[in-house]
Formats: C-alpha cells, sequence, structure tokens
C-alpha cells in the first residue's frame, strides 16, 4: 500500500479524528449550556422586573388611597368643633343632678336625651325638656331656658355644654 | 541456557505478573470498559463528557496500549489471566490423559475474531438508544467483577452467570478463547495506533524452512510480520521471541537475552497507572 507501518498510520488518523469529533461535541454541549442558563436567567431577570414593577404600580395606587383617604379625615375632623360620638354630661337643675346624652353626626348634634332628671319635679322636667329642641335647632347649648322652669332648663343647659365639652375636637 | 528453559523462565514469569495483577487490581478490564459504556451513554443523552473515574482509567489504559501495545492483555487482565489459568489446567489434564480437544480451523478462526468487533458494537449502539440497563444482568464481566471481589453475583445476573460459564467452558478448549473472539475491550484496543517500536517483527530470510514455533507458541495465533491488518491481535506475551531458535524475532528495543527485565519493567510501570488511576485494591 503506501510503504511501512500503513496500519499504524491509518489508525493513528482514525483516532485523532475520533478524538476531535469527541471534543468539538464537549466543546458545542458547553457553549450551549452556558447560552441556555443565560438565558433562564435573563428569563427569571424580567419576571423579576415585572414582578417589580407590579408591586411598584400596586404600592403607588395604594399610597394615594390612603393619602386621599387620610386627607378627608383631616378635613372632616378640622371642620368640625364636636367629634361624632356619643357624650354624657351633668348639669345641676332645680332639685338636684341631671344627665344628658349628646349624640353627634358628622359634626351635628342629631340627638339629646335626658336620662337622669334628678330629683327635679316631673312637672318642671316636662317644661324644661323644649329647651333641648331649642338646642338641636340652634346647634349649641347656649339657647333661652324656658321661662317657668328657669332652674331645670339651666341644669339641662349646663349638662349639655359639659357633653359638648367633651366633644369638642382637641 | 538453551531455549526451552528460557520458554519456560518467560511462561513462569508471565503467570507470576498475572497472579499480581488478579490480586491486586482484578477490576482493571471493568473500569476501563465502563469508560467505552459513559462516553456514549453521555453522548445518547446529549452531555458532556466529564473526567469521571471510568474515562480516566479508560483513557490511562489506552495510553499505556498505545505506547507498550497490548501488555494489558497478555500480563494484566484478570480475565485474560483467568482464562490463561483454565488453559493450563485444560493442557495438563489433555497431556496425562493423551486426548486433544479438537482445534477450530484457522480459517473458522480469522472469522469468528471478527466477532468481539459485533460485540462492541452492540454494547456501542444500546448505550447509544439508552437501553443498556436493560441489558445489565446479562453482563459476564459483571458477574466476574462481583466474584474477584469475593461476592455472589445474585439472581439479576442469572444470564450473566450463564454467558460466564460458557465462556470458560471455551476458555478451556482453546487458549485466549474470549480475548480472541469476543472480548469488546480488545477490540477496543486493536483499533488503537500502537506505536511501531513495540510491534514484533520477523527476519523471514533466516527462518528455518517449515519451522513454526513462533505461530504454535503464540496464544493468540498470529502470524507475526510487525505492521499487519492482524497486529491488533498481539497480546504482547513475547512468547515467539523466546520461542524462535534463530531468534529471528524481536520489537523495536532490540536486547539480546533480557527481555525478561523489559517485560517486569513494563509490568511496574502499568501497576503503577493502575495506582494512580485508583484502580488497585
Amino acid at each position: 500500500m503506501l510503504g511501512k507501518n500503513t496500519h499504524f498510520k491509518i489508525k493513528i488518523i482514525n483516532l485523532i479524528m475520533i478524538a476531535a469529533i469527541l471534543y468539538i461535541y464537549n466543546i458545542n454541549l458547553d457553549l450551549w449550556e452556558t447560552k441556555e442558563s443565560l438565558q433562564a436567567e435573563q428569563k427569571m431577570a424580567e419576571l423579576a422586573t415585572e414582578k417589580l414593577t407590579e408591586l411598584e404600580t400596586g404600592l403607588d395606587s395604594m399610597l394615594a388611597e390612603y393619602t386621599t383617604q387620610n386627607q378627608e379625615t383631616e378635613e372632616a375632623l378640622e371642620t368640625y368643633l364636636w367629634q361624632d360620638g356619643t357624650y354624657e354630661g351633668t348639669g345641676t337643675g332645680f332639685a338636684g343632678e341631671l344627665t344628658v346624652s349628646v349624640t353627634i353626626e358628622k359634626g351635628t348634634i342629631t340627638d339629646i336625651q335626658l336620662v337622669d332628671s334628678g330629683n327635679d319635679d316631673a312637672a318642671y322636667v316636662d317644661m324644661a325638656v323644649g329647651v333641648i329642641d331649642k338646642m338641636l335647632a340652634a346647634q349649641t347649648w347656649e339657647v333661652d331656658a324656658v321661662s317657668g322652669a328657669t332652674f331645670s332648663s339651666n341644669g339641662i343647659k349646663d349638662a349639655v355644654a359639659e357633653a359638648l365639652s367633651l366633644a369638642e375636637n382637641p | 541456557m538453551d531455549r526451552k528453559k528460557r520458554l519456560k523462565i518467560q511462561k513462569g514469569v508471565r503467570i507470576a505478573i498475572q497472579i499480581v495483577f488478579l490480586l491486586l487490581a482484578p477490576a482493571v478490564f471493568t473500569s476501563a470498559f465502563a469508560g467505552v459504556k459513559y462516553i456514549f451513554t453521555q453522548l445518547a443523552s446529549a452531555q458532556m463528557l466529564e473526567w469521571s473515574a471510568f474515562l480516566k482509567a479508560l483513557l490511562g489504559i489506552c495510553l499505556f496500549t498505545i505506547i507498550f501495545g497490548r501488555f494489558f492483555c497478555g500480563y494484566a487482565c484478570a480475565f485474560g489471566t483467568l482464562g490463561d489459568l483454565l488453559y493450563m489446567f485444560s493442557a495438563f489434564v489433555q497431556k496425562k490423559t493423551k486426548k486433544k480437544l479438537p482445534k477450530i480451523p484457522e480459517k473458522a478462526g480469522s472469522y469468528f475474531r471478527k466477532i468481539k468487533y459485533l460485540i462492541l458494537a452492540g454494547v456501542v449502539v444500546t448505550c447509544l438508544l439508552g437501553v443498556y440497563d436493560k441489558f445489565r444482568g446479562s453482563s459476564p464481566w459483571d458477574v466476574f467483577s462481583r466474584l474477584t471481589s469475593l461476592q455472589l453475583p445474585g439472581r439479576a445476573y442469572l444470564v450473566g452467570s450463564i454467558i460466564l460459564l460458557l465462556i470458560m467452558v471455551g476458555m478451556i478448549w482453546e487458549e485466549r478463547f474470549f480475548c480472541k473472539y469476543l472480548c469488546p475491550m480488545g477490540a477496543v484496543f486493536s483499533l488503537l495506533p500502537i506505536l511501531p517500536v513495540s510491534l514484533y517483527c520477523r527476519d523471514r530470510e533466516s527462518c528455518i524452512n517449515g519451522c513454526s514455533a513462533c505461530k504454535r507458541q503464540c496464544p493468540v495465533s498470529l502470524d507475526i510480520d510487525g505492521d499487519t491488518k492482524d497486529s491488533g491481535e498481539c497480546i504482547q506475551c513475547n512468547q515467539c521471541l523466546t520461542a524462535c531458535p534463530k531468534e529471528n524475532i524481536h520489537t523495536g528495543i532490540k536486547i539480546k537475552g533480557n527481555e525478561i527485565w523489559l517485560i517486569i519493567g513494563k509490568a511496574v510501570v502499568l501497576l503503577d497507572i493502575c495506582y494512580l488511576l485508583q484502580l488497585t485494591r
């Protein structure tokens, strides 16, 4: 054939080719695997940024909501002299202490109840409660007492004044 | 020293070295072949080839074989040693009973030698198709490895055990039966480019007419003539060199009368390589 040691030459060429093929295979796989892992990392980074922007917008809208709510409450608290709620107050009538319960809703007096009329005479008390309607209408405790039941009316007025002072915004 | 005595000493040294390797490193064959299977299984699953212990074993033994020829087969392979011991026993019995077993004719033998390439191809294909695991129980080498580590193979290896027994029958029948006809690792080695300096050459001009001492002594029935199409079959046993009445046979390194030391040197180098590859016990 081609002289001495032909079989050796053929075999060594074969071996080099096989080694080269396996080496190139390995390198290719290595490159492919690094590319794959880089792509996967990129994808994860993209997902992460998406999630972050989502959270950001969510937080922003929440913040806006709270700020407006806060503003509304503040405004509400600022304009009203009295805080919403039910408050009790006592005053001295003709014969003893009278207790009233005042209800404030949205800064206005919506209800005044005589809880305890003390020892005052029932007739005087019946007349004195007329002062309650006046207070509701005037939205203040400083109204004219009912003539003929001055002490009881003043007692009720004082009790409402005390309750209103408790309801005042600090 | 006359030829017959030198041959006896050479054979004695050889079987001694074989037994040393059998005791110290019986798993080299299995590890190297596992390297072959590893390459093709990785290819099949499109994965990278990493420096696994099996791959290192395969490359280490192949490198040694490229430089020194199939010395591993002749002196270190546990399977080869098993075959040689069985055949020694068989030859002894044949001599004593004066009954000779029929020999496989040369022509048939030269065809049977190609079977080991088919077996190698079969294993490679099953690895590439990813189905090798299904055939694991039929591997006679796995059965043999378990026996050398003093364990019984277990029920899963029934097919493998039967094949091993059949192989052992073949080893009794003909010298190096497995190595010549069936060994897939031998098929791999015979495809390697062995350095011409390690091949056995013959000065045919000074051959005695009708003498075939070298061929008769050769365990793999080789026609010794340097780099031929069959020179990959040579297992470097050195018997042809010792047997030649005219000392016609030589390798690239021409030392007269001290070949034993060269053989012992190669055995030491191979044992060191096995130790470095962590294949020794």
